[in-house]
């Protein structure tokens, strides 16, 4: 009785086995393209060196697995004996000259990894300050402050200096590379390259309270001469506009309080906010929470708490036709 | 034994359960009346919402990511009389009030959203349904 | 064996517990309290669960609102908090309580009145952090509490709940370990040498040490930050010097030994059941053991792998990934000695194996993922992301969760006296072992495609829907596992079938007693001359039978085991055998029920009350007394009947009163003083820390300590060392004069250097809360200042014995107060001679 009982736990064993590791291969088999976040879905040297390690070590690791657990199973099967057959040796050589050597080559290969990774001098500068739940990208040698939004060349190796104005964050573009915390006493590096031009998603990555989860940003790769307009357009100097719209558009955020906290570059300098000189073009508003549309402006002006409550903006009680003009303008801010 | 079996069978039957709760979101059963009366297609009007950014200014019953609080509620709209205080509540009036808020309520927080005929249609099949 | 029935009437209720609700609370027996600190820790694993489940209501569909951020925040924090301060190592303590005296032959644990105290702690230590709720000001900083989130600034009061309450439950888990680790050197079976204790034994040997060198760490960080958050004092502000990473380095020195010391019980639970239902011995003991010493020292060598992506330099930082996989080495060699412990032996699938098979699969899926986490560039990618969170699930769950309730169902009987249940413990494996798959297999995929942890929310675009549907069924099934299994544990407890006192023929000592044991353990101790001593006397022909090794030394150990059978009967004793090979050294006195661990533990409390209140001066006044209970505590002598322990020592030849190594107190100090030794190091590599990463030091152009009067002030203290060691010379020449003489002028000295030290810090031009540096500079001096004021106390209270009572300086019990006082003053002078030299030379040197 007791046999049967084991014989079927340990059938019931192995189905599970088995189907975990279906289950587990199918959930990653589809994952190509869909999804924003993947780190099996790289297009960068960064990530893809530690994507292909990734498969090495689930090759390696999986087979130390699959080997113990048939040990395992092997032992309960195997027919009655007084004493056990296995001693120091078997031990010895399992549980630890096997695994050295498997350690060994998976560190050597680690090793390698990490030496890929490091940075070269030839790399294009880009300052990221962490805020709470928002980031601001400064572009040093250009003058171009932005907010939630990193604009860089494809095919080209970036480096991030990384600082925080608060707490410590964490910058991460899971298609492009490993992460990196931004911390408040000093600056941090991290090196990332974009191998095709696209919109990355990126996120802070390290529990900062409140509204973590909504901090995130857009990072956009673009073939080298769009870069380059693009750098050159951002940093231009700003005229007052004409449209009549947009003009009292402008004069709404003068005198609504958004100066306070905003700048836009030649209208207002407040230093709380993200900076909105650039902020029409962004693809999201409120740090990669929400898309970057006349409606979602609207409503994320009128009462940002209700969409990532917590955060440092109040709500603001405009007048609707204000309302209107003011979004108008914001949106040619590009 | 008998014991044992029985209980696998209860267990199963919480499990089935369960995920037959959890699937249960999807189930299209009460967006027929909504469709015939305006002519549009819910699915696609639940797309159109979240494009425009609607979810900016209001929480909309059936996604959860809407919870604007700048207008009023989105939920159960076919019970309302009026569309924002100013239209009476039939599928041709929302459609209008969504595509030019503003001709309707000239006051009207509401932007002009840019939205087209069949975008608004949709929109429309996808607030008067029933959850 | 004299069968007296007086003798044996006394005895046993010179050990029974006191009836009622005051005996309840006065219990100091390490049985009564160990099955309280489980029972406790359960409770609180239970509330933990629930919050688990909350929480993964929450992540079932993207885009939830079913909880808003800061009330999932707070859930998570206190989910994480509860099950690794309030459940896990209490949880270890209380099963180590209750099993390790009775497996190494012992009648108690060394210090009972210690273990009280520590429960009360505990108990209320997890009160305060859960009364955060009734305030509406739960800490939501993670379990981890990086700062500056945690600091004054970022963060409400909920965090001063959660500082101080920890604090309260660290002083118990070092309690607990001091405790353990002196009763498994001192207090074995006659006969017990090292190489035949039990693996179980080890593992508690090894993490009770390992409790020592890395809880005080965590104290001491938390004190800072509650300087921080209460005095604006600035080690965590970088806006004024302090630094971010320092928490980080402090707590993770803590944090990673911390998970070992849940892990390697655990695996004691392990190596103890599997030989039983395999029948056999385990196979290569040696190697085992090695792989435990490796990982207890390893461990401290491993804790910047939760910093990879901090910015610390790459290279150094890899040494971390090479010093982790050795771990895993380590942990790897135990479960193929386990495999080959099993190997053919057919083993009987009762409910402890089956939670031991299941362990298996969950834990070494874990340790395996743990060695991918530790890669460092993949974890630059995976850190902070579900995929660290299905890992450190599987080794928590898996790893010690499954061996603590295949431990509980193991000795339920020898616990109640009734043995646990069959069906629904088997289902409660069934639903425990789908449920954790399905729970945290998805999990890992989810965080491969970027899913973050201690998000309340994930949007659709992810992807990672379905994957957190799965993941929160799952988390169901398990939860309902684990409610089947500790209802039928619970169930069985009261109306599971009558046990006998070795139902599982299992081979260690505690199988020999009745069950549930009677209140003094053993009332014969054990000859122990193996490592499954119920084996070879069940082969020797029944347990009424003595192993004879048929040698002088079997037979001399014999003779001291049937000397102490049924006796001291008129007072609780227990004997101390030699730490290395088990020989019977002498008789250690034990004390009754006293109220008096939960009045100190009250006051305290007090104390902690009017701290967060933030009425400080109060609860300065308030320890007050409770260092006044201390000090009464300390000098309760132990009550002997003098006729029997006359007896018994001509009989015995062992002394009844004992000093020095053979002394159960003389070891607790010097655990106490690796405590303190410990916080003292920590507080010097905070010292340098700060220094390394700041660009002038002193911070901010503060002048650097003037040397004008330190020296002599320091030199006071210095001449306190000296006055001692003169008076030390004293009484072992046995001259009263001398000893008199050296105390006063040691106290005296002593509150002169305390008087100048208070001084130097009044004249500073700066206050702590200028920065770092302040800060660090005025709580050297305070430790400083802490420890010669305790030093001097414990002098003080010598030389009122001195004076008062008229006794050799032979007597055990000075010496004993002698040694002490000497070890506790000689560190104080050294750690005020360090201080000194760190605070005020190295600045110039350097």
């Amino acid at each position: 009785m007791k046999d049967v009982t084991a014989v079927g736990g340990l059938s019931g064993f192995r189905v599970i086995i088995g189907a975990s590791l279906l289950t587990a291969g199918a959930l990653l088999a589809g994952c190509a393209g869909e999804r924003p976040r993947s780190i099996l879905d790289p297009v960068g040297p960064g990530a893809e060196q530690i994507a292909s390690l990734w498969w090495q070590m689930l090759l390696v690791y999986g087979s130390i697995f699959a080997a113990t657990m048939t040990l395992l199973v092997l032992a309960l099967l195997v027919r009655r004996r007084e004493k056990s057959p296995l001693g120091f040796r078997f031990v010895f050589t399992a549980g630890v000259v096997i695994p050295v050597l498997a350690l060994v080559s998976m560190l050597v290969v680690a090793l390698k990894v990490t030496g890929s990774l490091q940075g070269s001098s030839e790399a294009l500068r880009l300052e990221v300050i962490s805020h709470h739940w928002w980031f601001e990208v400064n572009y040093p040698d250009h003058e171009v402050t932005d907010a939630n939004e990193i604009h860089i060349p494809a095919g080209r190796q970036v480096r991030f200096e990384l600082t925080s104005a608060g707490v410590v964050h964490s910058f991460w573009v899971p298609r492009l590379g490993g992460k990196r915390d931004l911390l408040p006493e000093h600056y941090t590096e991290l090196h990332l390259q974009a191998d095709q031009p696209g919109v990355y998603h990126g996120t802070c990555t390290e529990y900062c309270a409140g509204t973590h989860a909504l901090m995130g940003f857009r990072l956009v790769a673009h073939e080298a001469e769009e870069f380059s307009r693009w750098l050159e357009r951002a940093a231009r100097p700003r005229t007052a506009p004409d449209d009549p719209r947009l003009k009292q558009g402008q004069k709404v955020f003068m005198t609504s309080g958004c100066a306070g906290c905003h700048t836009i570059r030649g209208v207002a300098r407040g230093r709380i906010g993200p900076d909105l000189t650039l902020v029409g073009a962004r693809q999201t508003l409120g740090a990669g929470t929400l898309e970057n549309t006349n409606g979602n402006l609207a409503g994320w002006i009128a009462n940002s708490q209700e969409i990532k409550p917590g955060n440092r903006m109040p709500r603001s009680f405009i007048e609707p036709q204000d309302l209107h003009a003011l979004v108008d303008y914001l949106r040619s801010l590009q | 034994m008998r014991r044992n079996s029985v209980l696998r069978g209860l267990i199963l039957l919480i499990l089935g359960g369960l995920a037959f709760f959890a699937l249960r979101y999807q189930w299209p059963g009460g967006r027929e009346p909504a469709v015939r009366m305006t002519g549009g297609d819910a699915d696609q009007g639940r797309q159109v919402l979240l494009a425009h950014g609607c979810s900016g200014c209001h929480v909309i019953a059936g996604i959860r990511r809407a919870t604007g609080r700048v207008g009023p509620k989105l939920e159960d709209i076919n019970q309302q009389i009026y569309l924002a205080g100013v239209l009476t509540n039939t599928p041709d009036n929302m459609e209008r009030w969504i595509m030019n808020p503003q001709e309707y309520s000239p006051e009207t927080a509401m932007p002009d959203l840019d939205v087209g005929e069949e975008d608004a249609r949709n929109i429309g099949a996808y607030l008067y349904r029933q959850p | 064996m004299k069968a007296n029935g007086s003798i044996e009437e006394r005895f046993t209720r010179t050990w029974q517990s006191l009836p009622g609700i005051s005996g309840w609370i006065a219990e100091v027996n390490n049985r009564p309290l160990g099955l309280r600190y489980m029972v406790t820790a359960l409770a609180f694993f239970s509330v933990a669960v629930v919050m688990a489940l909350v929480m993964r209501i929450q992540l079932a569909v993207p885009d939830n609102t079913l909880l808003d951020p800061d009330t999932y925040n707070a859930i998570f924090t206190m989910h994480g908090s509860t099950m690794l301060y309030l459940f896990a190592v209490p949880f270890v303590e209380g099963l180590g309580l209750y099993l390790i005296p009775l497996m190494i032959g012992s009648r108690d644990v060394a210090f009972p009145r210690l273990t009280a105290f520590g429960y009360w702690m505990y108990l209320f230590g997890g009160l305060v952090i859960f009364s955060s709720f009734l305030f509406g000001e739960v800490p939501a900083a993670g379990w981890t509490a990086y700062t500056p989130l945690s600091g004054p600034q970022y963060s409400g009061s909920g965090v001063d709940f959660w500082l101080l309450g920890l604090g309260l439950v660290e002083i118990a888990g070092i309690t607990a370990a001091i405790e353990i680790v002196v009763t498994i050197l001192k207090l074995r079976a006659p006969g017990m040498a090292l190489q035949h204790m039990p693996l179980f034994a080890w593992t508690y040997l090894i993490s009770g040490f390992m409790i020592l060198f890395s809880f005080p760490v965590l104290l001491l960080a938390t004190l800072l930050l509650e300087l921080d958050r209460a005095f604006s004092f600035q080690f965590f502000n970088p806006a004024l010097g302090g630094s971010s990473l320092l928490w980080q380095h402090l707590f993770w020195w803590f944090g990673h030994p911390e998970v070992y010391i849940i892990f390697l019980p655990a695996t004691g639970v392990v190596s103890t059941i599997i030989p039983v239902f395999a029948r056999r011995r385990i196979v290569a003991y040696p190697l085992i053991l090695a792989a435990l010493l490796i990982v207890g020292f390893v461990s401290f060598g491993l804790w910047t792998h939760h910093m990879f992506t901090s910015g610390i330099p790459e290279l150094p930082m890899f040494f971390f990934t090479a010093a982790s996989f050795m771990i895993s080495l380590a942990a790897g060699v135990q479960i193929f000695a386990w495999i080959a412990t099993l190997w053919g032996s057919r083993p009987r699938f009762s409910v402890p194996m089956l939670y031991i098979l299941a362990f298996f699969f969950i834990f070494v899926n874990g340790g395996l993922t743990g060695v991918m986490v530790a890669t460092m560039p993949f974890d630059w990618q995976v850190h902070d992301t579900t995929f660290v969170v299905a890992h450190f699930h599987d080794v928590l769950i898996g790893g010690a969760v499954l061996p603590f309730l295949a431990g509980l169902h193991f000795w339920l009987p020898k616990i109640t006296g009734r043995m646990g249940g069959k069906t629904w413990d088997r289902v409660a494996i069934g639903l425990i072992f789908i449920g954790f798959n399905c729970t945290f297999m998805p999990l890992y995929a989810a965080g491969l495609f970027g899913l973050r942890r201690r998000v309340y929310s994930y949007p659709e675009e992810m992807g990672v829907g379905t994957l957190n549907l799965v993941s929160s069924m799952g988390a169901g099934v398990l939860a309902l596992g684990f409610a089947v299994a500790l209802l039928s544990l619970l169930w069985h407890a009261r109306w599971g079938r009558p046990a006998q006192s070795d139902p599982w023929q299992g081979g260690t000592l505690e199988w020999s007693v009745t069950s549930p044991p009677p209140p003094y353990g053993f009332r014969r101790p054990a000859v122990v001359a193996d490592r499954y001593p119920q084996w070879l006397r069940e082969t020797a022909g029944g347990p009424a039978t003595e192993p004879d090794g048929g040698d002088d030394y079997s037979k001399e150990l014999n003779r001291v085991a049937a000397v102490m059978d049924g006796r001291p009967a008129g007072w609780r004793a227990t004997l101390v055998t030699d730490g290395t090979n088990g020989r019977p050294q002498a008789v250690q006195s034990l004390p009754g029920p006293t109220l008096l661990p939960l009045w100190i533990a009250l006051v305290l409390l007090g104390a902690t009350i009017f701290f967060l209140g933030q009425r400080y001066l109060a609860a300065a006044a308030v320890t007050i007394p409770a260092l006044a209970l201390i000090a009464w505590w300390a000098t309760q002598n132990p009550v002997q009947d003098r006729q029997e322990a006359e007896e018994l020592t001509a009989r015995l030849k062992l002394p009844l009163l004992t000093s020095g190594r053979l002394s159960t107190g003389w070891w607790g100090t010097v655990g106490m003083l690796a405590v303190l030794t410990t916080v003292f190091g920590a507080l010097i590599y905070s010292y340098f820390y700060l220094r390394l990463y700041s660009d002038q030091w002193p911070q901010a152009d503060l002048p650097l300590p003037q040397l004008d009067f330190a020296p002599l002030i320091f030199a006071l203290l210095a001449g306190g060392g000296v006055a001692l060691a003169f008076s030390s010379r004293g009484w072992r020449r046995g001259s009263r004069p001398a000893v008199l003489f050296g105390l006063a002028a040691a106290i005296a000295l002593g509150l002169g250097f305390i008087a100048g030290l208070v001084w130097l810090l009044l004249v500073e031009p700066f206050l702590p809360s200028a920065n770092a540096y302040a800060s660090i500079f005025f709580t050297l001096h305070g430790f400083v200042l802490l420890v010669t004021l305790t030093g001097i106390s414990l002098l003080i209270g010598v030389l009122i014995r001195v004076i008062g009572k008229d006794e050799p300086f032979s007597a055990p019990r000075l010496m004993l107060w002698l040694q002490n006082s000497e070890m506790l003053w000689y560190f104080a002078v050294a750690a005020g001679l360090a201080g000194f030299t760190i605070t005020y030379l190295v600045p110039r040197l350097l």
